[in-house]
């Protein structure tokens, strides 16, 4: 299974930044995040950045954006270009073809999360240069760890199951991006509403009392049950008898 | 059995009235064949007729509704991974990565069937070398023509060096020089290298010329399996006339012979089909006698394609 893995992911890492048209698409899937997460969010807040929880924009929406991008492409792409079938026609296991697209993919993701933490950490540095090394804490360091990791799984696992549907790139693309984002974006306005209106039931009220510690390991605990269960349902639906009849 | 040991007194592969179902629609019916190592097996049929899903179910992609295959001795349903693994496949599509090059299309390949490096390395070189591609090992396989596309993908299914292989359309949109040379290929991998060929195609000549043995599937139904030889001996024989004075009464009298089904004129020459093989001096001294002048008289023989047809429209459903 690790050989599996491993020569998947050595295809994939070939093939993804080889796409056609796709100089301008990495620059424009890189570029948004970096610019939004990486360079003005952090610049915006200044020097309390590392202290608050601001930076998590970055483990949430990062790989959520990069896997929107890559593994459609990873999945229903091998449809699209017809490679898919040649492919089960060679001994790796349906999970090995499996495991290792979606390796590559979260840490593809993972790995980009990552880099734009970097790149915050250095410009809120830069930008408030005293003399002091401006650090995240560490349980903010370790939320962004863990969350943009386990952020990243949720996305390529909800990649996988609509690529397995699509029979195009772009519409995986589409159904993905609705699926990832509506999510956040109907809660963010709802959450705000109430905060503003009702401020004793507002998240930060509610909220207020709770161990950092706590609600970071819930959180952690409640998106890895998620993952589980994506990856379990990605794992029944790719099956070569099911794939080979919907191509 | 597991492991890399083959079953190789057995035949290549073996049917056993194979049947896969899609909902209402029967796709493979009942089909029983076996083909024996190192021969090529053609599998012809129209557009639909099933042999997509027959490859499909020998290559244990799919189960099937019922019935049992075997490739080497695997069993398609229990050892799918097996019979995966010991075959190379060539299938409509080309399968290549256009992003890739063509050494790394080849590589991917060679990493999924385990071969150790420095025997990757050699096998690759051996392959384009033989192509005459070796120097544009480098070049991204989508700058390629469909004709060279379709040669490295027959080379990247023969890349492990399986015992059979599956071929759909191997010489598809190929030039007639590149069809000639991958028939060459196909044919000195069954009688040296020992190869089994499962090959489907719609070229009769291709089929005529390479294969040992040929199977006709209609509707899912296999409806012949044979030699050449012995499907075009399924078309009813025919005898063509070189001369003059092919008149109706000529006409008239011949058809009055038990063995002749009917006459026509083609060309100026008189076709005379017949219920089956027989001597044809009879027919001869029926034309002389209704005053026909008769210069060459020549027992044509049915190609492959007439075979098919006939069977194409036999009782067609």
């Amino acid at each position: 299974m690790i050989h599996e893995i491993a020569t998947v992911v050595w295809k994939e890492r070939r093939a993804v930044v080889r796409q056609p048209g796709s100089r301008t698409r990495i620059l424009f899937t890189i570029g948004v995040p970096i610019g939004v997460f990486g360079l003005y969010t952090p610049l915006s807040a200044g020097p309390d950045w590392v202290r608050q929880p601001d930076s998590l924009f970055i483990a949430v929406f990062v790989p959520m954006l990069l896997a929107m991008f890559t593994t459609p492409d990873s999945f229903a792409g091998e449809k699209e270009r017809r490679t898919l079938s040649t492919l089960l026609t060679s001994p790796l296991s349906d999970r090995g073809i499996l495991f290792g697209k979606v390796a590559f993919n979260v840490a593809l993701a993972w790995v980009f999360a990552l880099v734009t933490l970097l790149i915050a950490t250095v410009a809120v540095n830069i930008a408030n240069a005293d003399g002091g090394l401006l650090m995240l804490t560490p349980l903010l360091l370790a939320a962004n760890l863990l969350v943009s990791l386990l952020v990243a799984v949720l996305a390529v696992s909800v990649g996988v199951v609509t690529s397995l549907r699509s029979v195009t790139v772009q519409q995986a693309q589409q159904t993905l991006a609705a699926m990832l984002f509506s999510v956040p974006l109907l809660l963010g306005p709802v959450l705000l509403l109430v905060a503003n209106r009702w401020p004793e039931w507002g998240p930060q009220e509610i909220l207020r009392d709770v161990d950092p510690a706590l609600m970071l390991l819930v959180v952690a605990l409640t998106l890895l049950a998620i993952d589980v269960a994506l990856l379990t349902v990605g794992t029944v639906r790719f099956r070569r008898d099911r794939l080979i009849t919907t191509q | 059995m597991t492991g890399n040991e083959c079953r190789v007194a057995e035949p290549a592969i073996r049917v056993e009235s194979l049947t896969r179902d899609f909902g209402q629609t029967r796709a493979v019916d009942h089909v029983s064949f076996e083909v024996p190592m190192g021969s090529i097996f053609g599998f012809l049929g129209p557009n639909g007729a099933g042999k997509t899903t027959t490859i499909n179910l020998l290559l244990g992609l799919l189960p099937p509704t019922s019935g049992r295959a075997a490739v080497l001795g695997f069993d398609t349903v229990e050892h799918p991974d097996e019979v995966r693994a010991h075959t190379g496949a060539l299938l409509d599509d080309d399968g290549l990565y256009d992003q890739l090059t063509v050494e790394e299309n080849l590589e991917f390949y060679g990493r999924v069937w385990h071969l150790p490096p420095q025997k990757l390395r050699t096998r690759i070189e051996e392959l384009l070398t033989h192509l005459g591609l070796w120097e544009r090992r480098t070049d991204r396989v989508g700058t390629w023509s469909r004709g060279m596309k379709r040669r490295l993908a027959l080379n990247r299914a023969l890349l492990h060096q399986p015992k059979v292989v599956f071929l759909d359309e191997p010489t598809s949109g190929l030039d007639v020089m590149a069809a000639a040379d991958v028939r060459e290929d196909l044919a000195g991998l069954a009688s040296q290298a020992g190869v089994t060929i499962f090959l489907t195609t719609h070229n009769m000549v291709e089929a005529e010329r390479l294969c040992d043995q040929i199977g006709v599937i209609r509707a899912g139904e296999l409806v012949a399996v044979g030699d050449p030889d012995v499907l075009r001996s399924k078309t009813s024989p025919r005898v063509e006339v070189i001369g003059r004075g092919f008149t109706v009464e000529a006409q008239r009298r011949l058809v009055a012979h038990p063995g002749v089904v009917g006459t026509s004129i083609e060309d100026g020459r008189l076709i005379v089909d017949l219920a089956q093989s027989m001597n044809v001096a009879p027919l001869v001294q029926i034309l002389v006698g209704a005053g026909a002048e008769v210069e060459e008289v020549n027992k044509s023989r049915a190609s492959l394609e007439e075979a098919f047809i006939t069977l194409m429209q036999e009782d067609a459903p």
